[in-house]
């Protein structure tokens, strides 16, 4: 298999650049793009999701998810099947504005493809000051993720865990509460046990794992996929102009 | 309050308004400064005594070959590579679609394995087409100047010196085309260059520092040819005549979105020297010291606009208005400066009789003649870029904001055709920025998202027509139902907390003249004697006046803004050491 070295920088910008392609300027491209990012910097494919999105006609997207409950400390979003990629931003906005007048917020997601791209904006809760976890299920192989954070750090850890028991949430849901306090336990809100038996972890990013992944790639630069990078040109292309003897007067001859 | 507290609130009251410096042809008229990147890199140079040797100079008589510079900071050695080829002159040009240069070069770090040369050899001569290693911190390409070159050449082989004069009507041998860093074509990451290289970890530097090396193997390459040419005869370039000779650059569009995407940035650097003027302004009264040498300055800055010889008229007579007024004020500062009891006097009387030009070079000497107020701020450049949402703010405060802050957005008529004429797009060759009319060019709807002030009024409207029954009270809930908005609010948040981010111009409007653009950018690089060829580029000189190789170790004096002929008479005593 082929691959390609690049550097962050490059990486960014070529992302900018495919993103602002697919999505136009309808949406926050860049944003969307930094989240895309942040999961292929920290070894968790945000470049394969991405181009699994791009497969849909971007015309055909809908890309905002309808608020199904908007209650004091809670809410519903219906994702209508779509990637969290570019939805998490907005519903994270909403929740950390909740969290904001009510302390706390606990926010359902259903229906989203794509659950990992919570891990970024977990980040974003942090910076606000507020403790955040996020849990999703994945119902095939039994397994439970979780992801957490506290205030004003820099990155938060996230486990996969092999559950005995059946799942109560569905498969496609994930659950985000993001709190000025400590969020002590969630395996109320989940009736899942035992989730703490380090037996049952099958893996385990830590923090300074996530840190030494960026780490590793601020000194050497990323590898990707030959395949995978031609695509993501192929789409970044698609907002250069043709050039003509005409639009060369355009850069000053 | 501490006295220290006390300074800084003195200092802050001297700041000028937003409105005031943000103005695009106001920042169209800085000049290089004190603490301008090219300054204070050689500020570094000649304190830490970098040591540059040549590793390898294989050049055959006509000057082209390779040649490899060893570079030892006190904490890092570096390699500066370069390939001279021989250069068909009908495809010598300054434009960045160019696909040969006359000389291609790199910077990199670490000790020089000569396998990897054969790498270099095969990527470095390609440029854009090429890949370079983790190692590379600079990728650039330059163009000799046909004017000059063979003319020097020619003067050397035949054991004279050139004239004074004829350097003066270019000012280099060599022109760079591009200087590429940060991370482009597998290049080190910015983020690296910060963490691993402390001799480059101000912005641009370790571009700069390869522009200063271009000049210098532009210097050595054309001792080398006359000394090939004509072994008996030849003589080498006088020291005086080196120090003389800068390096050109040609810089177009490409510079103009840079400065719109990194707002943040810009505050840092336009702060910096706003807040150099207002520490000078608020600490210092003028004396006899200070007024000597600020005369002194004035009059090299005279003799130094004087002599830009530029075929462009309107910058013509800019600098010829520019000398001028600088005479006149000059006039004025010697017959008022026994009743001038501080420097705002003089600001005042400037601002009020003298256009921006003539302002900013006020601002520049000033800030030159005191050292000792502004050399603390050297290290103020480097900012964490993050433009984040505050979804809880409440939509009325955004609202206030929009009105406070961005005010000068929403004075345009976007529905008028001139507001809306220009377009900024990529163009597929080599994704090179330009302009195109709404009305004749394709490719409108692909534009690059450089107009603030549209986005900032399209947000605007959007607030103020929202129909009541929608009950939206924040950010959040209004991102969530008009995304369209959310990249410009996180913009103007981020912004509101900053006082010169934003360039208060509609980048869109009909009659925008990006050359101001280009030369506040460059003017922070440390560039000067624009010499514009459109309105959309301008070539300029680098390092004209700056230290060379072999000065490294000598006392440094500092003192190399707004070079002068070294032969020209008017210039005697004008040294201010």
């Amino acid at each position: 298999m082929k691959f390609i070295r690049i550097s962050i920088n490059e990486f960014k910008a070529l992302l900018n650049r495919a993103c602002e392609a697919y999505y136009g300027h309808k949406y926050d491209f860049e944003d969307t793009a930094a989240i895309i990012q942040w999961l292929e910097l920290h070894e968790l494919m945000g470049v394969v999701n991405f181009l699994e999105i791009t497969n849909v006609d971007p015309k055909k997207l809908k890309l905002l998810p309808v608020i199904s409950e908007d209650q004091k400390k809670r809410f519903v979003f219906h994702n209508q099947d779509h990637s969290l990629i570019h939805t998490s931003s907005i519903i994270t906005d909403m929740t950390l504005a909740k969290c904001h007048r009510d302390n706390l917020c606990h926010t359902n997601i259903i229906n989203i493809l794509d659950p990992i791209a919570i891990l970024p904006s977990l980040i974003k809760c942090s910076q606000k000051g507020y403790h955040a976890k996020a849990w999703w299920t994945d119902s095939e192989k039994n397994l439970l993720h979780m992801a957490s954070i506290n205030p004003n750090e820099q990155y938060p850890s996230y486990s996969i865990i092999k559950i005995n028991t059946l799942i109560p949430n569905n498969n496609s849901d994930l659950d985000l509460i993001c709190s000025r306090n400590r969020i002590n336990s969630i395996e109320s809100s989940i009736k899942i046990q035992p989730i703490s038996n380090k037996e049952n972890i099958i893996q385990e990013i830590s923090v300074n794992e996530f840190k030494q992944y960026y780490n590793h790639k601020i000194i050497n630069g990323l590898h990707i996929k030959t395949n995978y990078y031609q695509k993501l040109l192929q789409i970044a292309d698609q907002i250069l102009v043709e050039a003509s003897e005409q639009s060369r007067l355009g850069a000053g001859e | 309050m501490s006295r220290q507290n006390s300074d800084l609130a003195q200092t802050k009251k001297h700041l000028r308004a937003p409105n005031e410096v943000m103005d695009l042809k106001r920042l169209g008229s800085f000049y290089p400064y004190k603490l301008s990147f090219m300054r204070k890199l050689m500020r570094k140079v000649m304190q830490e005594q970098w040591r540059i040797n040549l590793a390898l100079f294989n050049l055959d008589k006509k000057g082209y070959g390779e040649a490899i510079y060893e570079i030892k900071t006190p904490s890092n050695c570096y390699h500066f590579v370069v390939f001279a080829n021989f250069l068909d002159p009908s495809l010598r040009t300054d434009r960045v679609i160019a696909e040969a240069w006359d000389l291609t070069v790199t910077l990199r770090h670490g000790s020089f394995d000569p396998t990897e040369l054969e790498s270099l050899r095969k990527n470095v001569p390609l440029q854009e087409k090429g890949r370079m290693t983790a190692q590379s911190l600079v990728l650039s390409r330059a163009n000799k100047s046909s004017r000059t070159f063979e003319y020097v050449i020619n003067q050397l082989s035949s054991g004279k010196q050139p004239s004074i004069k004829k350097i003066n009507e270019v000012g280099y041998l060599y022109r760079t085309t591009a200087v590429y860093g940060s991370g482009k074509f597998g290049m080190a990451d910015w983020s690296k260059i910060k963490m691993s290289y402390a001799d480059f970890t101000e912005p641009f530097s370790a571009e700069m520092f390869s522009c200063f090396m271009i000049r210098q193997f532009s210097l050595d390459q054309a001792d080398h040819i006359a000394s090939m040419c004509a072994p008996e005869l030849s003589v080498r370039l006088d020291d005086n005549i080196k120090r003389y000779f800068g390096i050109g650059n040609a810089t177009g569009l490409g510079m103009a979105p840079f400065l719109i995407k990194h707002p943040l940035l810009i505050n840092s650097w336009i702060e910096t020297r706003e807040f150099a003027l207002a520490q000078v302004l608020s600490h210092t009264l003028p004396n006899n010291n200070t007024l000597h040498i600020f005369s002194i300055l004035m009059q090299r800055a005279i003799t130094h606009l004087n002599e830009i010889a530029t075929n462009n008229e309107s910058q013509n007579k800019i600098n010829c208005d520019a000398s001028q007024a600088l005479s006149s004020i000059l006039k004025w500062l010697n017959q008022e400066k026994v009743n001038l009891t501080n420097w705002q006097q003089m600001i005042q009387y400037v601002s009020d009789n003298y256009n921006v030009e003539a302002q900013e070079l006020i601002n520049t000497i000033l800030i030159e003649v005191h050292p000792e107020e502004v050399l603390a701020l050297e290290n103020n450049h480097d900012i964490e870029e993050i433009y984040e949402l505050t979804p809880e703010m409440k939509l009325l405060n955004l609202k206030k904001i929009i009105e406070n802050q961005y005010q000068w957005a929403l004075q345009y008529d976007f529905k008028s055709k001139n507001a809306n004429a220009i377009f900024w797009y990529r163009s597929e060759e080599k994704m090179e920025p330009r302009l195109g009319d709404r009305d004749f060019d394709n490719g409108a709807e692909k534009e690059i998202l450089i107009g603030i002030a549209r986005a900032v009024e399209q947000c605007y409207a959007t607030i103020t027509a929202l129909p009541s029954e929608m009950k939206i009270n924040n950010v959040a809930e209004f991102v969530f139902a008009y995304p369209e908005h959310r990249h410009i609010i996180r913009r103007i948040q981020t912004m509101a907390k900053t006082k010169y981010g934003e360039i208060q111009a509609n980048l869109l409007d009909k009659d925008v003249l990006p050359i101001h653009l280009l030369r506040c950018k460059l003017s922070f690089f440390g560039v000067g004697k624009f010499d514009p060829k459109s309105r959309l580029w301008v070539r300029n000189t680098m390092f004209q006046g700056a230290p060379i190789v072999s000065d490294i170790g000598t006392q440094y004096k500092d003192d190399w803004i707004f070079p002068v002929m070294p032969s020209n008479e008017s210039s005697k005593g004008n040294e201010i050491h």
